[in-house]
């Protein structure tokens, strides 16, 4: 399927695949990410993945609308279908601990659940990172249980501690940094998502499988970062 | 080694350079000097390279104490800077030209009269490390600049060696007057864009994806209508206030890519202006973007002012980008003959 192709204001492109499944969209904006990325001719300056889309940035004292279009069009063209099926499997604790999980008495009324149940359902499934954003080292995972769906709280909480791990509608996630939020806050994880000094500094990456495992508050307490 | 040290701190003082690239895939904001013309020039003025780190000051300035006689450039907010001196006697400081400011001396930036950000660069560039590629501070996430955080006062900084031409620049001006102990600056200046006006700006726009949602009378108010900038505003994104527009569909999005400049809006119906600090994703409706060569005029609005937007094509947007920086490169080259004559 050939996607569209569009200006992001005057200096970036935004090359989407909006037609198609979630699934073989994000195959194919993972592919065409590495594909522009790796060719990027004087002028384009990154090229960063979202759901269904990609985004191109680039200098427009440099590059015409037109010549970006035309260069993003033509590397489509030779997109090869080599996507790293190396998936990496990581597992990220996770402090259930009621001072943490703001949020978790009313996920769990939501469904008419108890606490148990909403962090042995979070604890049990499987999770693909989808993409990195809202802050640095923010992930976006897939694969939440359709028990645990809930949607985003009316109003946003000013500050979200960093480590939350939080359900925003049919995702969950990882508050990567001290931010405001809207997400239902579950759990905190002593792991740290992002650390500008580390390299890479991003400790997930688009496809990383993801597993929650349950910790007590003496082991999150104890708890020095490995992963 | 020069320093410079912070006796007062200013309402939002950071450390800001052109900001990063390659960290979008990652959350990580461009960030940057929101005003990037005036940036580039104060480094330009002194010598500096078009990498070298500036300090942005928002609505209200720092004060700083200079060790050592130091060349510098004040550009963009008229923020009616003052130099004093060890017994306090003060005079006016010249602005959008080079300056040598005298050991032991301090200069106080006080509220700004017009605009809202003004750079200082000083010659050598502010030595705080690179992360992440860019000196600039990204203050959500807390890192870069110095210490990840707003300059404040006790800071002390550390200043690199001036450029060659930063010498010889410093060498033309000390010639004019040496010794008096005064600030030695020439007789003219360089602006090559004006501050907006402060009672109505106009920014220029371009479509955005949903632009279509708005109906033609809802457009029309978009283009006809002036917008209040809200308090709630920073470096991230500005709320626009005033006027509430509706879109003939509402959906929920997916997130995709954002640049500074996107005018969002949310379902309250106030638009969000995005600055430099925003995320490089967002999921609200894109109705339009201001241009990139409108940025700098976008990072002087004030607080409370009105702004009004206009639409181009995505051609002039482009033209005009590239005739701003032909601007600025003459202004650089008229500023570098009188200098060096």
């Amino acid at each position: 399927m050939t996607p569209s192709i569009e200006p992001l204001g005057d200096s970036a492109a935004i090359v989407a695949w909006r037609l198609l499944d979630e699934a073989a969209a994000w195959r194919a904006v993972q592919n065409a990410t590495e594909h522009l990325d790796h060719n990027r001719i004087d002028g384009v300056i990154e090229v960063a993945p979202a759901f269904k889309s990609l985004t191109v940035y680039y200098d427009c004292g440099k590059l015409a609308w037109s010549q970006a279009e035309q260069w993003i069009s033509d590397s489509l063209r030779s997109v090869p279908i080599t996507l790293d099926t190396t998936q990496r499997q990581l597992n990220i604790p996770v402090c259930y601990d009621p001072e943490f999980a703001l949020d978790l008495p009313t996920v769990a009324d939501a469904h008419d659940l108890n606490s148990d149940d909403v962090v042995h359902l979070h604890s049990n499934a499987d999770y693909v990172v989808q993409m990195i954003g809202f802050s640095p080292g923010f992930p976006y995972l897939a694969g939440l249980p359709s028990q645990l769906h809930t949607p985003r709280r009316a109003s946003p909480r000013m500050q979200v501690p960093a480590g939350s791990v939080a359900i925003g509608g049919e995702q969950t996630g990882i508050y990567s940094c001290n931010t405001p939020g809207g997400w239902n806050i579950i759990g905190r994880t002593p792991v740290q998502l992002f650390d500008p000094q580390r390299d890479p500094p991003c400790l997930l990456r688009t496809g990383d499988n993801i597993r929650f495992v349950p910790i007590d508050r003496q082991q999150f307490d104890d708890s020095v970062e490995r992963i | 080694m020069n320093r410079i040290h912070f006796i007062r701190s200013g309402l939002c003082s950071t450390i800001q350079d052109r900001g990063r690239t390659g960290f979008r895939h990652i959350g990580v904001p461009s960030g940057g000097a929101l005003d990037s013309v005036s940036h580039e020039l104060a480094n330009r003025l002194v010598g500096n390279s078009a990498d070298a780190a500036t300090i942005e000051m928002t609505l209200t300035g720092d004060e700083i104490e200079f060790r050592h006689d130091t060349l510098i450039a004040i550009t963009g907010a008229d923020m009616a800077p003052t130099l004093h001196d060890s017994s306090d006697v003060w005079q006016p400081v010249a602005q959008h030209c080079p300056m040598v400011i005298p050991a032991g001396s301090r200069i106080r930036f006080h509220g700004a009269r017009r605009g809202c950000r003004c750079y200082l660069a000083i010659a050598g560039d502010v030595d705080v490390p690179i992360v992440l590629g860019s000196r600039s501070t990204a203050l959500r996430a807390a890192f870069g600049g110095h210490c990840g955080r707003m300059l404040t006062a006790g800071d002390d900084l550390a200043i690199g060696t001036p450029s060659e031409t930063g010498r010889q620049t410093i060498e033309r001006l000390s010639a004019l007057e040496s010794g008096s102990g005064r600030p030695v600056h020439p007789h003219w200046f360089v602006r090559p864009i004006e501050l907006p006006n402060p009672d109505m700006a106009t920014l220029r726009i371009v479509r955005g994806t949903h632009t279509p949602w708005l109906s033609r009378s809802e457009l029309e108010r978009l283009l006809n209508s002036a917008f209040r900038m809200s308090s709630q505003s920073d470096r991230m994104g500005y709320r626009l206030t005033d006027q509430r527009l509706e879109l003939e569909r509402r959906e929920e999005l997916l997130s995709e890519g954002s640049i500074p400049g996107t005018i969002q809006l949310p379902p309250d119906g106030n638009p969000i202006l995005l600055m430099a600090d925003c995320a490089p994703t967002g999921g609200y409706p894109r109705i339009g973007h201001v241009i990139t060569a409108d940025l700098g005029i976008a990072a002087q609005l004030r607080p409370g002012q009105l702004v009004r937007f206009a639409m181009v094509t995505l051609d002039q947007a482009q033209v005009f980008f590239r005739q701003q920086r032909q601007m600025l490169t003459k202004a650089l080259i008229m500023a570098n003959l009188m200098i060096h004559r």
